[in-house]
Parts: C-alpha cells; sequence; structure tokens
C-alpha cells in the first residue's frame, strides 16, 4: 500500500517545485502506468518511494509519504528496499559487479544475509525472469534486455512488494524492450507484485495496466482507468503520446461519429470499429513524392568487414537523392549504423565504392566530407563540451574552415531556428533534454550538409519532443536536402518518411516507397495498417498507414 | 583497443586459487630480490617457464618478455657506466667528469648488469603469470579474504566493471566529434592535446552522470553505512589448497633461512668470485626450485581429485 | 587507535630496522637486506594505510561511485593519447581531483588508476610504486587550493609531478637493478628517464594549462550540485 498525501518537493537550488500537492493511492497488487511530458514530476514522485528523495537528493519536502506503513521520511532508503524495489533507465549504471550471480547477490549482501540464504535467492530471481542461462556470461557481454532483466532480478531478490520502474525501455531496442515489459507484466500478474512504471511509448503498455496516471507540471492531472483517461480531452492538451488507435477514435468522435468506447488495442479496434470502417470511402491516398531528387549520395556493391573478419555489409547499392527523407530499419546488428557510417566516412569500404557528391569517400576525410554529410548521434551528451551554446556551434564550423563573418551569421541564423536565442551564452550541458537535442542539432546543421544522418535520435524520447524534432527533420527535407533516419520506430517512418530501406545479416531486404514496405508486413506495420487489414474485405484500402489516413476515409 | 589481459584458456593455472599464485609470484620477487648469485637468478628465472608454457600464455608472454629486454639493456648500460668499482677495466675515458670521476667500463659491472637482468626477467615472468591467468574479480575477492578494506575493494572492482562501458562511450565521443569535423592528427604536441578536449570533456561529464546513477542504484540496492555486510561468493579453500599454501610459506621461510645461511650469496665487486657451488648447495638449490614449482604444479594433483 | 596509523608505526619501524641493520655487519640479517625489496614493503604498506584512511572516511554510495568512476575515466583517457609518447593525462585528472574532492578521493583515485589501467596494460612490481605516485599526486595537490593557488601554479605543479613521479618509479629500478646504491647511481639512474619524464611533464603542462581550470569548474559544479565530499571520519 502506498498512501502519499499533499506531497510538495523542490530540489536544492531550484526556481520551481518539481512536485505540487500529490496526493495518490496504490493498493497492493496494481499496475499503475505513469507518463506524461518531461519535467512532469514522473522520476522525482518515484524516487520519493523508496526515500532517495528526500535522503540522496537534498530539498524541500513537505506533506507525506507512506510505502507499506513506512514512512520514507524516517526510513532509510536502505530500510526501504527490502519494500520497494527500484529500476531505472540506463541498465548500464545499475550493474555493479562484472558477473551475474555476483550482481543479484549484491543487495542482499548489502543487508547481511546469509550465504544459503542468498544462493536460494540467486536461483529463485534467475528462475523467475527465466534467465538461468545468463548466469555464467560476463555482463558486458550481454545485451541491453538481457542487462535490464539481470538489474530486475537483483531488485528481485530482495523481495519487493512493490516495484518502481523509471523508464526501464528507453535505452533498449524493441525486442529487448518486448521483453521486459512483457517480464513485468507476469511478476504483477503471476506474483501479485505492485507495479509502477513509468513509460512513454503507450501502445506497449496501456492494455496491460490497471490505471494510468498523468502527471503534468508536479501534479496529478489525470488519474484512472486507461480508457477513462485516455477518452480525457485534456490529454491531448498536456502533450502525452497517445498511441494513433486512440488518435484515431478520437479523430472520429470529433468528426461526429459517435463512439463510446475505447479501444486499447488492435484486436478491440478490430470489433469495435468494424461498423465504421464496413461503410467507409474509397479515397485515393495522397501518394509519397516520386523519388526525382538528383543523386547525392551513391553506394556501389558496397562490402565491410570488421577487423575481427566479421562482415557486416554484403553487397549494397543504392542511391540517396535530394529532398528524399529515408528511414533504415532493421534488427539489432543488421548493420544500419554500419551502412550509415560509411555515408559521412567514419568507415572506409572494404571493397566497393561510395561516393558523397562526386567525392569518393576513400579519398577524402571526415573532415571534408563533414560539409556534405551531417551526423547527430543518438545521445546529444556525447556532442556538447564548450562552455556556450554559441561555442558549441562554432566549433562544428570552425572545424570545417568557415571564417569569422560567415560563423556569427550562420549561428546568429541557426539559433533563431532552433529557438535557442535566449540560451546563447549558457552552459550546454546544463539545459534540458530538450534543447539539448536542439543544440546538438543545430550543430550539426550550421554546417548545411545536404545529407543530414540522424541515430536512433527519438529512442528513450517524449512524445512532444519527438514531434518537435521530427518537425525540424521535415523543414530540412523540405529545403531540398536529403535526411537519413536510422530507427526503430515503426510509427514515426509512418508518419515523416518517404522511403524505406530494410536491413537484415548485412543486405537490403528491401528498398522502396514507405507504403509498399510497411502494409502488410508482420514486424514493421504500424498499429492503423494492422487495424485497417481487417478491413480489406469491405474494399479499405489494405496500405494506409497512419491515422489521419484512415480518418480521411472515415469521415 | 583497451581489453583485459585475462583470458579465461581454462588451463590448470587458470583455475588454481588466486592465493596459490599470488602466494608464488611474491615468493619469486622475494628470492629474486634477495639472492645474488647469478645461477639462483637464472634457475628462478627458467623455473618460470613451466608454469608459463602449463597456462598457454607463450605468446602474450613472449610479447612481454621483448619489452622487458629493452629494460635489461637498460640495466645493463647504466651499470655498466655508474660502477666504477671492478678491478678488471675494459675501457676507461681519458678524461675526468667533476662529482661523477672517472668513466670506468668494467668486466664486474657488465656481469653484474647481467645477472640484474635475470632478476628483472624472473620476476616480470612472474607477475606476467598474475597478469594473463587471475582474473580481476577473482583479485578483488582475494583482497576480501586478506581482509582489506572493503570499500577500497568495492571502488576498484566498480572502476575496472566500467572501463568497457567508458572505452564504448570513448568510441562513441569520438566518432560524434570527427563527424563534426575535429581532426585529431593535426598539428604540434600542443594542438593535438587540445584538440582531444571535445572528446575528454563529454567523456568525463557523462561518466559523472553515470556515477549519480551508480549510486542512486547502489542505494537503492541497500546499500548503506553502519551494519556490516556479508560476501555471497568467497575464495573456497579445498584441502590442497590448504596444503599447496602451507607448502608456500614453507617455501618462503626455506628460502629465507637459506639465504641467512648464506647460500645464495655472490660477490660481483671488488672482483668476481669463481663460481664454485658444492654438492649440498646444488641439493639445496634444487629443493627450492622444487618446492616453489610445487606451489603452482600441485593444482594439478587437484584436476585428478576433482574428477572423482 | 586507528588502523593507518597502525601501518604507519609498521612503516616507520622497517625503515629504521633497515637503516640499523647495516650498522651492524655480524648480524645474519644484513644477507636479507636488498633495498628493493625494502622500499617495494614499504610502498605496499603505504597504500593499505591509505586504503584504511579511505574506509575511515565517512564515505557512502555517492563517493565510491564518484572515485571509481574518476578512476575508470583515467584509466581510459590512456587510450586517446597513447599515439603520443609519455604524455600521461591522468596525472592532469588526479591533480584535479584532489584539488577538488580533497587528499583522500585524490588518493584513491591516483591508486585506482594504476591498478585498473594494469589490467589491460600488465600487472608487474611497478603497479604498487604507480599506485603510490598517482595517489601521492591527488594528495598533494589538495594544497594548491589550501594556499589559493591560481592556474600558473598548477601547471608549475603538474611540471614538478612529471619528474617527482619519474623519480618515484626509477627507486625500485634504482634499488634492485644498480649497484652501489650511491648519491651518484641514483642521479644517473633518474637521468636516464629524463626524457621520457619531460614529455610526461611537459603533457601535464599542457593538459593543466589548457584544461586544467575547465575540469576543475566540471568537477566544482558537480561537488556543488551533489554536496559531495570526503570528510575523514571519527577515529574508529
Amino acid at each position: 500500500m502506498i498512501r502519499i498525501e499533499n506531497l510538495t518537493f523542490r530540489y536544492t537550488g531550484a526556481e520551481k517545485p518539481a512536485l505540487r500537492d500529490v496526493n495518490l493511492e496504490v493498493g497492493d497488487g496494481e499496475f499503475v502506468l505513469i507518463t506524461g511530458p518531461s519535467g512532469g514530476g514522473k522520476s522525482s514522485l518515484c524516487r520519493c518511494l523508496n526515500g532517495l528523495i528526500p535522503h540522496f537528493y537534498g530539498g524541500k519536502i513537505g506533506g507525506r509519504v507512506e510505502v507499506q506503513g513506512l514512512n520514507v521520511m524516517r526510513h532509510s532508503t536502505k530500510e526501504l528496499a527490502t519494500r520497494v524495489g527500484m529500476i531505472f533507465q540506463d541498465p548500464e549504471n545499475q550493474l555493479v559487479a562484472m558477473d551475474v550471480e555476483r550482481q543479484i547477490a549484491f543487495g542482499l549482501e548489502n543487508i547481511a544475509s546469509p550465504r544459503d540464504l542468498i544462493a536460494r535467492r540467486i536461483e529463485e530471481s534467475l528462475d523467475t525472469l527465466g534467465i538461468a542461462d545468463l548466469r555464467r556470461r560476463p555482463v558486458q557481454e550481454l545485451s541491453g534486455g538481457e542487462k535490464q532483466k539481470i538489474v530486475i532480478a537483483s531488485v528481485l531478490a530482495l523481495h519487493p512488494d512493490i516495484l518502481v520502474l523509471d523508464e526501464p525501455t528507453s535505452e533498449l531496442d524493441p525486442k529487448g524492450a518486448e521483453e521486459v515489459l512483457g517480464t513485468i507484466e507476469r511478476l504483477n500478474d503471476e506474483l501479485g507484485i505492485t507495479v509502477i512504471l513509468i513509460e512513454h511509448r503507450l501502445d506497449r503498455v496501456v492494455h496491460l495496466v490497471d490505471r494510468l496516471v498523468i502527471l503534468h507540471e508536479g501534479r496529478v492531472a489525470v488519474d484512472g482507468t486507461p480508457r477513462q483517461v485516455l477518452a480525457d480531452e485534456k490529454i491531448t492538451r498536456i502533450g502525452v503520446g497517445i498511441p494513433p488507435i486512440i488518435r484515431l477514435v478520437q479523430g472520429m468522435r470529433s468528426g461526429g461519429i459517435n463512439m463510446d468506447k475505447t479501444p486499447l488495442t488492435v484486436k478491440e479496434g478490430r470489433s469495435m470499429l468494424e461498423s465504421v470502417f464496413q461503410n467507409a470511402k474509397r479515397a485515393t491516398l495522397r501518394e509519397t513524392k516520386t523519388l526525382n531528387g538528383n543523386p547525392i549520395m551513391n553506394m556501389d556493391r558496397l562490402w565491410y568487414a570488421y577487423a575481427n573478419g566479421v562482415t557486416a555489409l554484403k553487397n549494397i547499392s543504392l542511391t540517396i537523392r535530394e529532398g528524399e527523407f529515408v528511414a533504415v530499419m532493421g534488427r539489432n546488428a543488421s548493420g544500419k549504423t554500419t551502412l550509415v557510417k560509411h555515408i559521412n566516412g567514419l568507415l572506409k569500404p572494404t571493397k566497393g565504392t561510395v561516393n558523397v557528391a562526386g567525392i569518393d569517400t576513400r579519398e577524402a576525410t571526415i573532415a571534408e566530407l563533414a560539409r556534405e554529410v551531417g551526423f547527430v548521434f543518438q545521445n546529444p551528451n556525447d556532442h556538447l563540451f564548450a562552455d556556450t551554446v554559441e561555442e558549441e556551434i562554432a566549433f562544428t564550423l570552425k572545424n570545417l574552415g568557415f571564417k569569422g563573418a560567415e560563423i556569427a551569421l550562420r549561428i546568429d541564423e541557426i539559433l533563431e531556428r532552433f529557438n535557442l536565442v535566449p540560451h546563447r551564452h549558457q552552459y550546454p550541458r546544463a539545459l534540458s533534454g530538450g534543447e539539448k537535442q536542439r543544440v546538438a542539432l543545430a550543430s550539426v546543421i550550421a554546417a548545411r550538409p545536404r545529407i543530414l544522418i540522424l541515430d536512433e535520435p527519438t529512442r528513450g524520447m517524449e512524445y512532444k519532443l519527438k514531434n518537435e524534432l521530427m518537425g525540424f527533420l521535415d523543414e530540412y527535407r523540405n529545403q531540398g536536402n536529403a535526411v537519413v533516419l536510422v530507427t526503430h520506430d515503426v510509427e514515426t517512418v509512418a508518419e515523416h518518411a518517404d522511403r524505406v530501406i530494410l536491413l537484415s545479416e548485412g543486405k537490403v531486404v528491401v528498398d522502396n516507397i514507405k507504403r509498399e514496405v510497411l502494409s502488410k508486413a508482420l514486424l514493421f506495420s504500424p498499429q492503423i495498417n494492422r487495424l485497417v487489414q481487417a478491413f480489406e474485405k469491405y474494399g479499405v484500402r489494405g496500405d494506409i498507414l497512419t491515422a489521419d489516413e484512415a480518418l480521411e476515409i472515415v469521415t | 583497443m583497451l581489453a583485459f589481459r585475462y583470458r579465461d584458456k581454462g588451463t590448470v593455472i587458470h583455475k588454481l586459487n588466486p592465493f596459490c599464485k599470488l602466494l608464488w609470484v611474491v615468493s619469486v620477487l622475494v628470492f629474486a630480490l634477495i639472492f645474488d648469485h647469478p645461477v639462483y637468478l637464472l634457475l628462478l628465472f627458467l623455473s618460470t617457464m613451466p608454469v608459463i608454457i602449463a597456462a598457454t600464455v607463450r605468446n602474450e608472454w613472449l610479447s612481454v618478455m621483448k619489452l622487458t629486454l629493452y629494460l635489461c639493456i637498460a640495466i645493463v648500460i647504466i651499470n655498466m657506466m655508474l660502477s666504477y668499482h671492478g678491478s678488471h677495466v675494459l675501457l676507461e675515458a681519458p678524461f675526468r667528469i667533476p662529482v661523477m670521476g672517472t668513466p670506468t667500463v668494467t668486466l664486474e659491472a657488465m656481469v653484474f648488469g647481467l645477472a640484474m637482468s635475470l632478476r628483472l626477467l624472473a620476476i616480470i615472468s612472474a607477475f606476467a603469470v598474475l597478469t594473463f591467468t587471475i582474473h580481476p574479480d577473482d583479485l578483488m575477492l582475494s583482497m576480501i579474504k586478506m581482509k582489506l578494506p572493503y570499500k577500497s575493494v568495492l571502488v576498484t572492482s566498480l572502476s575496472t566493471r566500467f572501463i568497457p562501458t567508458l572505452v564504448d562511450d570513448l568510441e562513441c565521443i569520438s566518432d560524434v566529434q570527427r563527424s563534426r569535423g575535429l581532426e585529431l592528427d593535426k598539428g604540434k604536441l600542443p594542438q593535438r592535446i587540445k584538440s582531444r578536449m571535445s572528446i575528454m570533456i563529454p567523456l568525463l561529464c557523462n561518466a559523472l552522470d553515470r556515477a549519480v546513477q551508480v549510486s542512486e542504484a547502489m542505494e537503492s540496492l541497500a546499500f548503506g553505512s553502519g551494519t556490516k555486510r556479508t560476501f555471497y561468493k568467497e575464495i573456497r579453500m579445498s584441502r590442497v589448497d590448504v596444503v599447496t599454501l602451507t607448502l608456500g610459506f614453507f617455501t618462503i621461510g626455506f628460502g629465507i633461512f637459506m639465504c641467512l645461511s648464506g647460500f645464495g650469496d655472490y660477490q660481483y665487486y671488488p672482483t668476481l668470485e669463481v663460481i664454485s657451488m658444492g654438492g649440498l648447495e646444488w641439493s639445496v638449490l634444487s629443493l627450492l626450485i622444487c618446492l616453489l614449482l610445487s606451489v603452482v604444479m600441485l593444482a594439478f594433483v587437484k584436476r585428478s581429485s576433482d574428477l572423482d | 587507535m586507528r588502523k593507518s596509523h597502525i601501518l604507519l608505526a609498521l612503516i616507520l619501524g622497517i625503515g629504521t630496522a633497515c637503516f640499523a641493520i647495516p650498522m651492524f655487519p655480524a648480524c645474519p640479517l644484513n644477507a636479507l637486506m636488498n633495498w628493493g625489496l625494502v622500499a617495494t614493503t614499504l610502498v605496499i604498506l603505504a597504500i593499505i594505510a591509505f586504503f584504511f584512511e579511505f574506509e575511515a572516511a565517512a564515505v557512502g554510495s555517492k563517493e565510491i561511485a564518484l572515485v571509481a568512476m574518476l578512476g575508470a575515466v583515467s584509466a581510459v583517457l590512456r587510450v586517446p593519447f597513447a599515439a603520443i609518447p609519455g604524455v600521461q593525462p591522468c596525472t592532469y585528472l588526479i591533480i584535479c581531483t584532489g584539488y577538488v574532492f580533497g587528499p583522500v578521493a585524490g588518493f584513491m583515485v591516483g591508486a585506482i588508476t594504476a591498478l585498473v589501467s594494469n589490467f589491460f596494460l600488465g600487472q608487474g612490481p611497478w603497479t604498487p610504486y604507480q599506485m603510490l605516485a598517482w595517489g601521492l599526486v591527488g594528495v598533494t595537490a589538495t594544497y594548491l587550493r589550501r594556499f589559493n593557488m591560481n592556474t600558473k601554479w598548477l601547471v608549475i605543479f603538474g611540471i614538478a609531478w612529471g619528474y617527482v613521479f619519474g623519480w618515484i618509479m626509477n627507486i625500485f629500478f634504482w634499488a634492485s637493478f644498480v649497484y652501489p646504491l650511491t648519491l651518484r647511481t641514483f642521479i644517473v639512474a633518474q637521468l636516464s628517464s629524463v626524457w621520457f619524464d619531460s614529455f610526461h611533464a611537459v603533457g601535464n603542462a599542457i593538459f593543466l594549462g589548457v584544461f586544467g581550470t575547465r575540469t576543475i569548474s566540471i568537477l566544482e559544479r558537480f561537488k556543488k550540485r551533489f554536496n559531495w565530499e570526503l570528510l575523514p571520519g571519527p577515529d574508529a
């Protein structure tokens, strides 16, 4: 049982409180999903539940938090650890030991459990999570999903009654995320552990939870069953990433179609929406632009082998044209990143050629290619090192040989475009997550590269920021540049890309306009496409990809 | 790139109780330093070979030995240039350097330098076994068992654990900055160091962020001050291990006793002593080498007993 | 009595004994006397004494994670600079750590850097000497702050440590492999590594001059944000 009464908390040195007057009660065995835009207080609320706030993070706290009858202000995190298990975003930073067994034993060692008990709990935790086969593997060789499961096992070994998970899947690929979420669901369902989960991607979990809480500006904005909350109009205003199928239903409602229930899954959608689609119009779809820009990047029979002998790319030939938005998709280790690293010369072909704007990459340095190709990596923190935002952007320009007046001009322009003018003289690393992302992007775009590559920029990103980023990319593409996006995010691709390249084991499996690739593909179909496939018998086109397209034919 | 020098090759030496290995390395180090006799040093060096071969780390060992040879040359040269002692003068400079005296090269100094090279080779060879066959984690466990302060051991083990992570970070950050047009190998030394700032600062800052998250995770796993803790994994001492360790301590004692009784002494200066070792000395020395080897080689006995 | 004090007494005892023994040529212990062995033993005892000091200091998970991570960074920093001979970025980072977080953290980060990086570069009889030398770099850096010294002093300090570090490292080789052990041979043995040490010193000077203040301000910002401090604890 968790009881939070009038909880208000402000970090030392912060201007605004992170939590204001929060009241929440969670019963035993409940599965609660917490979501909302960043800066809404989700993480702070979690950290109050095991006493990291106020014992670890200093600040001003008011109100009362009671967990299993213990007041967290008076009990240390150590005492609370056997009641509340905490799991954070990045599994890497939660693994303190080099081997699996010692990682799981760590918590129990800390509370001085006898050795035979530890041995028993290790077995138990490994079996509960079904990861007994990992026990002898060194942790640094494991995948992100496996690492996160080991973290969960090490928390579970302390036998907590409550699990609190702060975006546990944001650093994982879809397969890892799926597995971790499945595990969490099972822990709740079979063992009756109370689960409090923070997650941005509602479509993955919303059907599993008992309750959905939206936090906004430190307050509980909406609280109820998923159906109630998702039917609430407030959430669109707040900016919560609503699953496409629910966006479709909301669109129908505002379009005058009477919908009394809200489907949470594709399966529910198929039965609830059948009558609507039976009478759908046969509208033609706006076709994606034909691919006829000037080619700016050309790969010709490209092979690449790593120094250890593993062949990562096999005989790849493709062309990228101006004004194209290309998504590169595929499983983990299918060669996506290896492929795009060839475009800016970070990797040079083992065999075959890569030609960028008339330059053979083998004969150019990365710095020379950087004028033509910009590369934005996943973590903006890897980009930022300068003292001010302005210097951060100037660094790229200076490296590329631009001179004084030109640099100043471009900086002004780019700061304006990315709404960074007020932050001009600030320390980039102290900015918020979204602002950091903008600075990183700005520092690359300032060089006006004709090809812009982004390696999984949306992983773990919340809805609002993702929208903002995709807005910038659409605009940049419309200026006649090519955008290459490496991603796992099918919904984003369905909304924004023109063309999809699907890689598997270093080979191009499909390379076509998105409608061809994404419709009727088992794994890579967006939610709406999976829905409309059921209605093809009524003459609905099977290659509809987004909620907006579907709305067009039903309203 | 940066990778553990340790590889689990699964040999008996790899599986040997880390205490026995540590004790063996310490014994070699101590004997190499207390004995001056060139024959002793040579045998000591040779006695590390069977261990290297049994651990199948010959190639790794050879690469270490190559580097060590440079140090050996330095040792010989420094001794030849420094020791004006010794009666067999090979070369004498026709001038005097103030304070330093007249540079003289003597036979004694050269032999001394060569003997000292053997001393170095024996020590480095023993340490190579340590580097290549003890997993860092096992070393930590030994440190805990030896009652070294736990927090220091934990810090070391955490630090080792995060090296591969930070190496990945480093590679990624370096890719990021090179993609932004950074050229690492341009300019003179100050410029080269300066250009690496854009890599070092994010690496440091990311690591500090990690430190916060690591400590949050540790707190959440009930790590806190005050009460005592238990240790799940411990270095188990089988009967063979206990025998081996006892033997190891006996060996060190025996070596020290030999040294105190005047064995293994050798006079390099002012005139090289004639190497004359009696039957007693040979047998005592062989016994010592056998004892030393058995500290490691008893492990073979253990394996056959494991099969029962 | 604190354990580190017992160790300190032990170090003094052994040290005195070693100087006393040669005065009595009749004593059989003379046969055992090897200054390389003595120095190594003393160095190891000194490191353990510092470890006990760290144990006694009021450290929690925050400080442990911080020291471990800084040690790892400083070990990893040896990679991008491997291409430049003699330059040791660790020294500069350890100086900054000692300057900001005090002597205990400074020593620990220094010692950990040596121990951990040698898992990758190779352990040897030099490991304890590196641990002590870098540890002392961290400890002494604290005094820069105490006397409120600026960047210029930081650079001079770095240059000085470039050489002192080399000297500490040479002690083992000098004491174990050179005869006779006189001031004259000591100086020449030190001179033999002067080229290498100069690179180290120049590297330190550039690091501290170019981003010493920058690094210190990053660490300060971090310290302030999390209130992290290593205070000597009450006598255990």
